[in-house]
């Protein structure tokens, strides 16, 4: 339990500094690390919850993108920023590592593990973010069709 | 003339947003709606990674086509918030070409962040990610005096303009070097958190975000060429950081 309240403000402090290296709006920076951070809890709670890593990041990531959606349209600003950032926390950056240095040193079998781990986590974020997405573009379709309707028949 | 050098201004916006790391259809969206607010017909806007054509009919009937190549990305939410916002302003509002270059200038130039600051986000990153998964405080200090090696190596491959292959391939090699360096010397617990914790600085978390998003939204072409150049980034910068393992 200890370890994971550490990598919960890890998280925090990983994405404030993610996002400070990308250049975000300073005035933004406060509420995009706490996001990072929930979305890490996130992770964590879901995890547990279903027994599953995938799951669990799928899951983390889809609520990140709607975070990242309600976020650009309070702050005004492209939903793109905030949700790179709040996904940051997620980023298999360890399993990649692990993944590489079996293959350089050889140990095959290790280095099959990893690799596949490596693409399903990579997978399961991408889905995840992938579901949330395509709903929201295809809600600004619906909305951008009916004002075009309406601008073919005015009342 | 001034509808060429409308164009050519409104080109340099949807530049700006693909290079400080918009998404391609935010770059066509925005082009195609400023070039309707300056009352340019038939707009055909294509764009992918590398580059951004545009053609228009302005309303004497004159055809005016222009493009534009990209080279080097350079990630900064704040320029492209304010390109946004600038794209917004002006379709609400059609203003002359000197207003436009006015505020681009002034995008150009602005600078949020300080070197100093800089080099602590990059402190920050290596160091909390390397106590993330599973370092220590040793290990924490170690990552951060790596970061600031890495922060020096990248403003250096910028400024020759090296390939992001070889850059990527290069800093990842002197920052393994570093934490195998600082290992020996009794700093550092254990290279890999070290490493783990600076791998997180290099990589193509952009590119992979951006190539799902261009993907969603029917731009194929350029979302295989982010994701190719994603995998091969992170191909590159994890075997530059493990290849030290060997020494």
């Amino acid at each position: 339990m200890k370890q994971e309240w550490i990598q919960i403000i890890m998280a925090f402090g990983g994405t404030f500094g993610f996002s400070a290296f990308l250049h975000l709006d300073k005035n933004k920076l406060l509420p995009v690390s706490i996001a990072g951070a929930f979305t890490w809890a996130l992770f964590l709670v879901a995890r547990n919850w279903s027994g599953n890593e995938m799951a669990g990041l799928f899951f983390a990531s889809a609520v990140a993108s709607v975070m990242a959606e309600i976020f650009a349209r309070i702050m005004k600003a492209p939903s793109t920023v905030f949700l790179i950032s709040m996904l940051v926390p997620l980023i298999p950056g360890g399993n990649l590592y692990y993944t590489m240095s079996h293959l350089v040193l050889g140990e095959s079998a290790q280095f099959n593990i990893y690799l596949r781990l490596v693409l399903w986590e990579a997978s399961s974020i991408a889905l995840g973010v992938m579901a949330v997405v395509s709903v929201v573009h295809l809600m600004q379709q619906m909305v951008s069709y009916r004002k075009k309707k309406t601008e073919i028949f005015p009342q | 003339m001034e509808n060429e050098v409308i164009l050519s201004k409104i080109l340099e916006i949807g530049e700006g947003m693909l290079i400080s790391g918009g998404e391609v259809n935010r770059v066509e969206d925005s082009i195609t709606r400023l070039c309707t607010a300056y009352h340019m017909r038939n707009i055909n806007v294509f764009t992918i990674t590398a580059s951004i054509v545009v053609t228009v009919t302005d309303e004497k009937g004159q055809v005016i086509s222009q493009t534009r190549r990209i080279q080097n990305y350079r990630t900064d939410f704040t320029k492209l918030e304010r390109y946004n916002a600038l794209s917004r302003e002006l379709c609400a509002i059609p203003q002359d070409a000197d207003y436009m270059t006015r505020r681009l200038q002034e995008i150009r130039e602005e600078k949020m962040y300080t070197n100093r600051q800089d080099i602590l986000a990059y402190v920050l990153v290596s160091a909390t990610f390397s106590v993330f998964f599973g370092g220590g405080a040793m290990d924490a200090v170690a990552a951060a005096m790596v970061g600031v090696l890495l922060y020096y190596m990248v403003g250096m491959t910028r400024k020759l303009e090296m390939n992001y292959i070889v850059s990527n391939l290069l800093c990842s090699f002197c920052g393994g070097s570093a934490a195998v360096l600082l290992f020996k010397l009794g700093i550092a617990q254990s290279v890999d958190k070290v490493i783990i914790g600076n791998i997180m600085l290099l990589i193509p978390g952009i590119s992979l975000t951006n190539a799902i998003r261009d993907m969603i939204s029917g731009d194929i072409m350029s979302g295989s060429s982010r994701l190719c150049e994603a995998i091969l980034i992170a191909i590159a910068i994890s075997l530059g950081f493990t290849i030290t393992l060997l020494v």
